[in-house]
């Protein structure tokens, strides 16, 4: 059994993807809600950026996060990433590292991103599925849910997208919508999930409005990096969430 | 018939107007809404022979608009601003309305128009304005909007409805350049040489013309700063206007403004650094419908409240400053202004999630919240309300600020009657609605002390008080 004061051993890094391109909408919270929550159970946290041209050294984290962003950036990320650091995002699924990414982040991951105007980039293919731009967006607080850590979680989030993403046949989505549009407002899915990696449509930050959802991926982290550690374990405490689910209350009034 | 339709129509709105009025609301945007359903070229019509210039931008717009109002008066001028912030086509209407005549004569020469981003489209078109200023674009209600390339592709498509009008751009800006580079109309450019506010920017911005990622030779604010791009070369235009010199304090700053042919000294009683900006705009654009500098410079320097957005209220002991704060730059803004504040202070945070605050809070966790860590030792209490107040309380929580600190606010008029009665000095960070709403509670309990004073001062004097007090055997000897 591992001893209270002994959690300070583990230390957990959290890279976020492209933070110079995809930046808007809030999502650089999610990478603070994990370092917080980590730190808070007296596990080392830190968190660093890797920006659209820097190397990534997969090895070196445990935890990536991609955020949501907009056009022209997107376009730009799109058009650079394949040739250059595209190869270690496949990697990184592949070998069942943790990644979320969120709204632009996750349509990266699909297999292309088509414009109104038939302008067709190319995306990653880390998952099976595609993002077609539609006339409006579709916008709103939404609600899904979703299994995660064994547990089946309600989700609440905010959706600012233009995009429509259908999954192929084979690839799972991360829930099912309860309230909201989701991945594309008509087969009721949202999200999609390939291994540790999670891309979903939410915004929120989803991390910071979820906190089981954040526990859970951190460990799925925790215990890839040091085997048979979990968060739950009695060597780290239990955190004090009444102000988290006041917020994520707070948050599910705002539901249709 | 045209005419008697329009007249038809300018008598509905001010009728409506008027109602409104006396029931209690401040909205403008209603009877202009019904003028123009009457009829639909009614604007056209009003602002035919009246020299419009239209004021956008996400911030500091409704600031803007007050102080060249105030310049205009100054400089006998005459002219009328939209002053009550109604910024969509049917509170312009309403605005253009009160100051024509029935026949559909507008009595002013000059019309400042402070426009929405959405709304500067439609508005150009029919204002048909000689002039057009973007004082500055940030992220701001993209539940909204969309994404910043959508506000960007607005504005364009509304300046270029008007090729004649002349362009005053924050120079600072690079999402106001590019959108001034993508027209040919005439330019004039503005801007800070010196760094205002050193909060670190979380995004960062690139060349729309060749998509490198831009450098900055320095920052002024958020974004905004002396950009260039180091592929294709395209960089910060040379301000015709520039701040050189300034001394930001918590009530006003005094700064040096460098104009093609002098150097002016101005004074700002606004409080915050960001505020110098738009004093600056509204001094270009003062001096661009010849109004004397000095006079400008007078009018400006006077200006002490922007109607519920920057103001002062006292109640009791207790001096409420509000500072409105509505996107990531703006708690930024106000945050710093708290620091450059002396002695013990109370925060009050309030964030409301409306149609007109933006329904997204997600841009909480972009602001920095944790600048707020540095002024705990002199800060009694953070006090967190609105309809999103747990979300804002979560968010202090993750940056840093102690529980012990902050008070979450459940009930606002509980609130105001709390602070009433406190000694010192109250700060306000609010967004849209939430600081509409509070100004208009903290004015309500304002004039209730000072009725309350006055009523227990008359009843201290009669007798009448004090026999009644003997019967209800409250022990007094008289």
């Amino acid at each position: 059994m591992h001893e209270r004061n002994s959690a300070m051993k583990y230390k957990m890094k959290i890279g976020r993807l492209y933070s110079d391109a995809l930046n808007l909408y809030g999502d650089a919270g999610n990478a603070v809600c994990l370092a917080k929550r980590l730190e808070w159970r007296g596990i080392a946290a830190e968190v660093a950026d890797i920006r659209m041209g820097d190397a990534i050294h997969e090895k070196e984290f445990d935890i990536f996060v991609i955020s949501g962003g907009q056009m022209p950036e997107q376009g730009f990320l799109f058009e650079r990433i394949k040739a250059t650091t595209g190869g270690q995002i496949r990697d990184i699924v592949e070998s069942g590292q943790v990644l979320l990414a969120v709204c632009a982040g996750y349509q990266l991951l699909g297999n292309y991103y088509e414009t109104i105007g038939g302008e067709r980039y190319p995306g990653l293919g880390v998952m099976d599925l595609y993002t077609v731009e539609g006339n409006n967006r579709l916008t709103g607080n939404y609600s899904f849910s979703c299994l995660c850590g064994g547990h089946a979680m309600k989700m609440v989030g905010f959706e600012n997208h233009r995009g429509r993403t259908f999954l192929a046949p084979s690839a799972s989505p991360l829930g099912r919508v309860l309230s909201g549009h989701g991945n594309n407002g008509q087969d009721g899915t949202e999200g999609a999930r390939v291994n540790n990696a999670f891309g979903t449509y939410a915004h929120g930050p989803v991390l910071a409005n979820n906190c089981e959802f954040c526990d859970a991926l951190a460990d799925l982290a925790l215990s890839s990096k040091y085997a048979g550690v979990h968060l739950n374990d009695p060597c780290f405490p239990v955190l004090e969430d009444t102000i988290e689910k006041k917020a994520n209350r707070e948050a599910c009034r705002r539901l249709k | 018939m045209k005419q008697l339709k329009r007249t038809i129509a300018i008598a509905a709105c001010r009728f409506l107007y008027g109602i409104v009025r006396m029931a209690g609301f401040g909205g403008s945007a209603f009877p202009g809404s019904v003028a123009n359903k009457i009829d639909s070229h009614l604007l056209a019509e009003l602002a035919k022979n009246v020299q419009v210039v239209l004021i956008a931008g996400t911030n500091g717009k409704s600031t803007i608009t007050h102080l060249i109002d105030r310049c205009a008066a100054e400089g006998g001028l005459h002219a009328f601003a939209n002053l009550s912030g109604a910024n969509l086509k049917s509170g312009v209407i309403t605005s253009f309305v009160l100051n024509s005549n029935l026949r559909g004569v507008c009595r002013q020469q000059y019309a400042f128009i402070e426009c929405d981003e959405f709304a500067l489209a439609a508005l150009a078109q029919e204002l048909r304005p000689v002039g057009i200023l973007v004082n500055n674009i940030f992220e701001d209600q993209l539940d909204r909007y969309g994404d910043m390339t959508a506000v960007l592709q607005n504005l364009i498509s509304g300046i270029q409805s008007a090729p004649d009008a002349r362009l005053y751009i924050n120079c600072d800006c690079s999402y106001s350049v590019a959108i001034a580079q993508a027209v040919p109309n005439p330019k004039v450019y503005y801007g800070c040489n010196l760094t205002l506010n050193p909060a670190p920017q979380h995004n960062s911005f690139f060349c729309r013309s060749c998509g490198t990622k831009l450098q900055y030779e320095f920052h002024v604010l958020g974004h905004l700063g002396a950009f260039y791009c180091p592929c294709c070369g395209k960089r910060r235009p040379a301000p015709d206007y520039c701040i050189t010199w300034a001394d930001c304090r918590e009530d006003g700053s005094s700064l040096c403004i460098t104009a093609p042919d002098k150097e002016i000294a101005l004074q700002v009683q606004l409080p915050g650094a960001h505020q110098v900006y738009n004093a600056l705009a509204a001094y270009v654009l003062a001096v661009a419908a010849g109004i004397d500098s000095a006079r400008a410079c007078k009018a400006i320097g006077a200006v002490k409240n922007i109607d519920w957005r920057t103001e002062k209220i006292g109640i009791g002991d207790c001096r409420i400053q509000i500072l409105l704060t509505k996107n990531p730059v703006g708690v930024a803004c106000g945050i710093h202004t708290l620091t450059q504040t002396s002695g013990r202070i109370f925060v009050l945070l309030g964030l409301n999630d409306e149609a007109p605050d933006g329904t997204d809070v997600s841009w909480i966790w972009d602001a920095p919240y944790e600048m707020l860590s540095g002024l705990l030792d002199r800060t009694d209490s953070i006090y967190v309300c609105g309809s999103r107040a747990a979300a804002l309380r979560m968010r202090l929580k993750y940056a840093g600020i102690p529980a012990g600190k902050i008070q979450m606010a459940e009930d606002d008029r509980r609130l105001i009657r709390q602070l009433a009665k406190k000694t010192g000095n109250v700060y306000l960070l609010g967004n849209y609605t939430y600081t509409y709403k509070i100004r208009a509670l903290l004015r309500a309990q304002k004039a209730c002390t000072k009725n309350v004073h006055k009523r227990r001062a008359r009843k201290a004097c009669t007798k009448n008080v004090h026999e009644k007090r003997a019967r209800k055997k409250f022990c007094y000897e008289v």
